[in-house]
């Protein structure tokens, strides 16, 4: 029976030799006598517990034979050794800390986004039984899908469904108070979500004042956060307070409680929380002309399995209805969870991020960081061969193979050490900017969380060992013997390693220049090539449903009085715009976007009237009179559809088409360009919320200014909402620009560290081969030659690169283009550029020295041999 | 006097080492005759440390013995009470019994319970 080995490991390690002689030899005669005693299990668990218990700081101290131990020792040595050996070698040094610290830093700020959203939500108790109700129907050989559902939906079918603990219907929009400041009047533009009593029951957002159980059974009644009610009523009690609305159409809402603002982490975000009027009615139905449709949150009972109550919701609804786009959908229930990236079905309420972007951003901080390591990695083992003197002489000396390693192990921490400080300093100058491409703040607060930092710590340490154990293998390995026969010189083996390293580098950093190269082109093609008209000298002014109904004729008017306006149109809606609402009828099999726009939105955005004419800007058009586009045109069952009067496309007559246009692009080109019908404003007044300005100006301060007064004329109760067109249209995009930003951000990362890379690479080449190029030169070489020689290493490795990069680059676009309707193609002029940044960097990185090795007068770099 | 200060379970262990110490005190026979006396089971490693404490502030001596097979091969350490770790007990002695020449025997009766 022998004692177990593994507690006295510890001991060993920390123990002098003598008093760990002493103890072993003790707890070894211990354990004999106990185990006659007491049996072997409890002699063992005896023995375990003593020697762990030895581990007291005496026997740290206590060392007769050599007061000062041998580990502490030999750490400290190896540490004074590192230091040295990296201010020898500055410019190495700062080339492997700067790059292991810009590797950690961007690799930390993308980590930090992913964490975010994985923690997403998770102050909410009950998310795990949260569903959104989802609906996908086919149409004209399409799958749609919707996260909208008809208002009456859930009430006829909930008492029918008891595993439905309560559901919510929702809907999130943008409100304008008006905060009355002792008689003058400030308008707030603030989140409303309007929804259902149960809210507060499925969402657990904490009251503060009120009962939340008590809240919204009235049609006026409304909640607010903390800091919205700070805002508009300061200090006091914000309860029985009335807020008043700037649009007429809103009444007052009386305020019945106060919550705590939403966490940073939540996806459902708000400043007040309303009541939905319209679903309030009593005798809503299916049949009631009014169908607000709004997204469905669901909370489930416990332990219920959604797809089952997914499957009896169809039923349910044929009992109610025999409307076929409510009956013969299919109706999925989706995870809370699974939301936040859920980017095929969407609502306003909660925004969701792709998961291919999630995993090509981790995938990219991965490569950041191999790309540090591997600087490190060719760096320090390329120069191996200047530090075999130093190997051999410690060697014969007596370092064993073990010691060698722990100091050149050593090295590496002591680099990762002193990068991590760094890094955090570059992570904190970066997450500014970082939130402004995100267009959010970044909520986990990692300063403060051990479990985090100490993550952290543990992955530093690890990037440490990879990076430092290849180059310690190597260096440890040289023999004396093998140094003083000279033949270490030109070992090919490391050599061939560190060219598929530096390869790996160049493809990677050359996939990203023609990805963002790629991204950027498509975003110009988005900007610039489909359009018809300058969208830079469009400024659109958005107000409510039925804000010009009255008045739009006068206030075209006066804005086309203003100087430098150009062209004035009324209009529902404008490029950029989510469509108006779409319709379907009887004689069409496709759902058809309306507008309503005035005669002069033709000549703003230079849309081309194929066939037959436009409304007449003399008299006002009938209202009866449509325009099409050539899509709608295309679906129709007529061969020419002009003039056609067999198609009821809005109210109870058939209207007439007078005119077809060209298709244009509206909505962002993600999307086709669907069937327009384009009637004439006067046929539904409501509908006109914009005002569409064409600006024909040096100055558009003035312009803006002079349109903003005359706004204020007309409606001193509403902000005044005015966008560049420009900036509308780029908003459709503003994943794209987030990617590319983020993409271009991370390229330049890339690049710089594989510079560095090569910088350092190249310095090592020149100083090892500075010889060989002198004798070259003596013997005749002329300075062209011995440029070509020094060179042509480097260049081929990126030539080899481009080579794999290319098609790498080339497929990824082409999956990432799929998700646009319309591309502009992958340009080959993209690959050339690449090629010519590649060239153009790596001669700068590498140029000065194999310029200046070149130079060198063979004098100088021989006469010490 | 700090540093030649005896604490309460090292004026013990000092006392079991002195009387063993012609039959070899070392941390193991220390041990067992301290639980003999005090009745109280003593973990080996507070031994350790107490010992190579009391070696350290000058009360004990030691050498080092031969190995045995029983050990696994190892030496062991015997330790002898100094002078110095005589005076400190007859120290600690006197403090003692000058306190309990001033107690009162009264005051002693029925603390037993």
């Amino acid at each position: 029976m022998k004692p177990p080995k593994l507690p006295l490991l510890l001991l060993r390690l920390i123990a002098g030799r003598q008093i760990l002689e002493e103890l072993e030899g003790d707890l070894y005669e211990d354990f004999l006598d106990n185990l006659e005693l007491k049996g072997y299990r409890k002699a063992r668990n005896i023995y375990i517990w003593t020697a762990l218990c030895s581990l007291r700081p005496y026997i740290l101290i206590h060392n007769k034979e050599n007061r000062k131990l041998k580990f502490i020792d030999m750490i400290t040595y190896h540490f004074k050794m590192a230091i040295r050996n990296m201010l020898k070698h500055k410019t190495f040094s700062a080339i492997n800390i700067s790059g292991l610290a810009i590797g950690i830093a961007s690799s930390l700020a993308i980590l930090l986004f992913v964490l975010d959203q994985s923690i997403k939500d998770d102050f909410l108790p009950n998310k795990d039984r949260i569903y959104r109700l989802e609906s996908s129907i086919e149409r004209a050989g399409k799958i749609g899908h919707s996260a909208s559902h008809h208002g009456y939906l859930m009430p006829a079918i909930a008492d029918n469904l008891p595993s439905i603990e309560a559901y919510v219907r929702m809907n999130k929009s943008n409100e304008t108070i008006v905060k009355d400041n002792n008689g003058s009047p400030e308008l707030i533009e603030e989140d409303f979500i309007s929804t259902d009593p149960d809210f507060f029951k499925i969402f657990g957002f904490e009251a503060i004042l009120g009962n939340s159980k008590e809240w919204l059974k009235e049609p006026d009644e409304v909640i607010v956060t903390e800091s919205a009610a700070k805002r508009h009523f300061g200090d006091t009690n914000p309860i029985g307070k009335i807020i008043q609305f700037s649009d007429e159409y809103t009444k007052p809402k009386r305020i019945t409680g106060v919550v705590k603002d939403p966490p940073g982490n939540s996806s459902i975000q708000f400043d007040f929380i309303a009541t939905t009027e319209g679903l309030f009615q009593p005798d809503l139905s299916f049949k009631s002309m009014f169908s607000m449709s709004t997204p469905v949150y669901i909370l489930l009972k416990p332990e219920i399995d959604p797809t089952y109550v997914s499957s009896r919701i169809a039923p349910e609804l044929k009992k109610h209805t025999d409307k076929k786009s409510i009956t013969e959908s299919t109706y999925k229930l989706s995870s809370f969870n699974e939301l936040k990236y859920n980017i095929e079905v969407s609502d306003k309420i909660v925004k969701a991020v792709d998961r291919r972007v999630i995993y090509m951003f981790s995938i990219i901080a991965i490569f950041i960081i191999a790309l540090a390591i591997i600087n490190y990695i060719n760096l320090t083992s390329a120069r191996s061969i200047q530090r075999a003197q130093e190997v051999g002489v410690r060697k014969v000396s007596g370092a064993s193979r073990g010691t060698l390693l722990n100091q050149f192990l050593m090295e590496s921490f002591l680099t990762c050490i002193i990068a991590l400080p760094l890094a955090i300093l570059l992570l904190e100058l970066i997450i500014p900017y970082f939130e402004i491409i995100l267009e959010q703040k970044l909520f986990f607060n990692y300063k403060t969380n051990p479990l985090f930092i100490g993550a952290l710590l543990g992955g530093v340490a690890l990037i440490a060992f990879i990076a430092g154990f290849y180059p310690a293998l190597i260096l440890s390995r040289f023999k004396l013997s093998h140094f003083m026969k000279g033949s270490f010189e030109h070992s090919s083996k490391g050599a061939l390693l560190r060219k598929i390293l530096v390869i790996f580098q160049l493809t990677f950093s050359i996939s990203l220049i023609i990805g963002a190269l790629l991204v950027q082109n498509q975003l110009e093609f988005i900007r610039k090539k489909t359009l018809s008209y300058s969208p830079e000298h469009i400024i659109v002014v958005k107000g409510h449903f039925g804000q010009f109904s009255r008045n739009y004729k006068t206030i075209k008017e006066r804005m086309n009085q203003v100087s430098g306006v150009t062209k004035v149109s009324v209009a529902s809606a404008s490029p950029g715009d989510d469509f108006y609402g779409s319709m379907r009828t009887k004689a069409i099999p496709v759902s058809i976007v309306n507008y309503f726009v005035d005669e002069d939105y033709f000549d703003i955005f230079n849309l081309k009237v194929t066939d037959g004419s436009s409304f007449n800007p003399k008299a006002d058009s009938l209202s009866s009179h449509v325009m099409i586009n050539q899509a709608l045109a295309g679906v129709l069952k007529e061969e020419n559809p002009l003039y056609s009067t067999a198609y009821r496309f809005r109210g109870r007559n058939n209207s007439k088409i007078i005119g077809i246009v060209e298709d244009f692009h509206f909505e962002s080109l993600h999307s086709e360009i669907r069937p327009v019908v384009i009637s004439p404003a006067s046929s539904m007044t409501p509908a006109l919320s914009q005002l569409i300005i064409k600006v024909e100006t040096e100055s558009f301060d003035q312009v803006v200014s002079d349109i903003e007064s005359i706004w204020n004329e007309f409606h001193p109760l509403d902000i005044f909402n005015y966008q560049f067109l420009d900036d509308k249209l780029d908003r459709q995009y503003s994943a794209e620009y987030k990617l590319s930003k983020i993409f271009g951000l991370f390229t330049m990362l890339a690049i710089f560290i594989s510079s560095l890379g090569l910088f350092g690479l190249s310095t090592h080449i020149a100083q090892v081969k500075v010889k060989e190029m002198s004798i070259r030169k003596v013997l005749g070489a002329s300075f062209h030659q011995i440029i070509v020689l020094l060179g042509k290493q480097v260049y081929l490795l990126v030539a080899i690169s481009s080579l794999i990069a290319i098609p790498i680059a080339y497929y990824s676009i082409s999956q990432w283009l799929q998700d646009f309707a319309y591309s502009g193609g992958i340009s080959s002029w993209a690959f050339v550029l690449t090629l010519g940044i590649c060239i153009a960097l790596t001669s700068l990185t590498t140029g000065w020295h194999t310029i200046r090795t070149a130079r060198t007068n063979p004098a100088e770099s021989l006469r010490n041999e | 006097m700090k540093g030649t200060f005896l604490g309460e379970f090292e004026e013990v262990v000092l006392l079991a080492v002195l009387v063993i110490e012609d039959e070899e005190a070392y941390a193991n026979t220390v041990r067992r005759e301290v639980e003999k006396h005090t009745g109280r089971s003593i973990n080996l490693s507070a031994i350790h440390s107490a010992l190579y404490r009391m070696e350290r502030k000058g009360f004990l001596n030691s050498e080092l013995a031969a190995a045995t097979p029983r050990r696994g091969g190892k030496k062991k350490r015997y330790f002898k009470v100094s002078g110095q770790g005589t005076n400190a007990l007859n120290e600690a002695r006197r403090v003692r019994e000058s306190f309990w020449k001033l107690v009162p025997i009264t005051k002693l009766q029925g603390g037993v319970s």
